[in-house]
Order: structure tokens, then sequence, then C-alpha cells
């Protein structure tokens, strides 16, 4: 029974590694990889779009139609479309990379990647639900920047 | 006896989501490098539109 548990364990920390270091698909290429991040970081700006959409609408900024709530979902808008539009240049950036270019490639959407980061850094509404939202969408960008330097390759 | 079993249904609550993202990586997988591509503009331009909308001043 020990025995079993500890072959359990080692599998489970041999996939979280390779998971959490590689990608889960071992196999596919740096190119593929990098473009995965991108779309990775695009999809978590569009789960915080939402979620301000949905903080306004659920009265969480206050009473939905009141200026102070517009303006508070106005600010969190404003900040995530402009992380969106230097991620929007990240992914044409990634849909012209090929292996050839991978290590300048790399550099130009890690650069793009950051400044979308950085937009998202200087919300602040003083409403807990979407600072936690947005702290996400940071970590997740930051993730994907981490793993896009981590991808080996040219 | 019970001890192992709660052990592993304790292992098993621990692990469910980390097999739920796991699930979700593995489906995406099959993906080729143009679909994963139309996903990302996809994705960008559903954001550009909402965020386009909700910095207006429209309740």
């Amino acid at each position: 029974m020990i025995q079993r548990r500890r072959q359990i364990a080692t599998l489970l920390l041999v996939a979280m590694i390779a998971y959490s270091g590689y990608g889960f698909a071992c196999s596919e290429s740096d190119v593929s990889k990098v473009k995965k991040k991108v779309a990775d970081a695009a999809a978590i700006l569009n789960t915080s779009a939402k979620s301000n959409r949905s903080l306004y609408q659920s009265g969480v900024y206050g009473p939905v139609g009141s200026a102070a709530a517009i303006a508070k979902r106005q600010q969190v808008a404003t900040a995530i479309h402009q992380a969106n539009e230097w991620l929007s240049m990240a992914v044409e950036r990634a849909a012209s990379l090929t292996a050839g270019d991978l290590a300048g490639g790399k550099a130009d959407i890690v650069k793009l990647l950051q400044q979308a980061a950085q937009v998202l850094g200087t919300v602040n509404v003083g409403n807990e639900n979407i600072r936690l939202i947005i702290v996400s969408a940071v970590t997740a960008i930051n993730t994907a920047i981490t793993l896009t330097l981590a991808v080996k390759g040219a | 006896m019970a001890a192992t079993l709660i052990g592993i249904l304790g292992a098993i609550d621990t692990l469910t989501p980390l097999a739920t993202q796991l699930i979700g990586e593995l489906r995406q997988t099959g993906e080729t490098d143009e679909q994963v591509i139309a996903r990302a503009r996809a994705l960008v331009a559903e954001t550009r539109q909402i965020t386009t909308e909700d910095m207006g001043d429209q309740p």
C-alpha cells in the first residue's frame, strides 16, 4: 500500500512539474507554446471585462445607473481596454511568429504583455471584488510572460 | 481501512480542480496554431467591444 502511494505521489509530482514548467503538451513546438500563452492571456482579460460588467450590473459598484457606479465601471473598462490593445498587438506578433525569429519574437511579445500588465496595475476603484479580478489578470499575464521567456529554442 | 478511504477521498477532493483544469488544457492541445490565434483574436475583439461599451456613459 505504501509503495502504491509512493508511485501515485511520484506520478503526480512528475505531471505537475511537466505541467507548470513546460505546458502539458510536451510535444508541441516552441512557437506553438508562445502562441498558446498569448491566447491564455487574452482569455483572462476577456473574463476581466465580463466581470467588470457583471459587477456593475449587480450593483456592486453602487446603484445601477448612478454616476458613481458608472464612473467605476468606466475606469476599470478603460484600463482593460488599454491593456487589451497591447494584448492585441501581442496576438498579431504571435500570429507571425516563426521558428526562425523565435528569440526576437519572444522579446517583442514579452514587452507587449508587460505593457498590458502595467496598465492593469494602475486600476484602483476601491472595490475589493474587481481588485481581486484585476490582480488575477495581472498574475495570469505575468505567468504568460514567465512561461514565454522559459520557452527554449532559437 | 477507514483512514485509507478518507485519505483517498481527501486526495480526490484536493485534485478535482486540478483535474478539471488539466482536462480543459488537454482539450485545447488539439488546436492548430491557426486555431489558437483565431481564438485569441476573437477574444480580443469581444473584449474590445465590451470595454468600448462600458467606457461610455450609458447606464
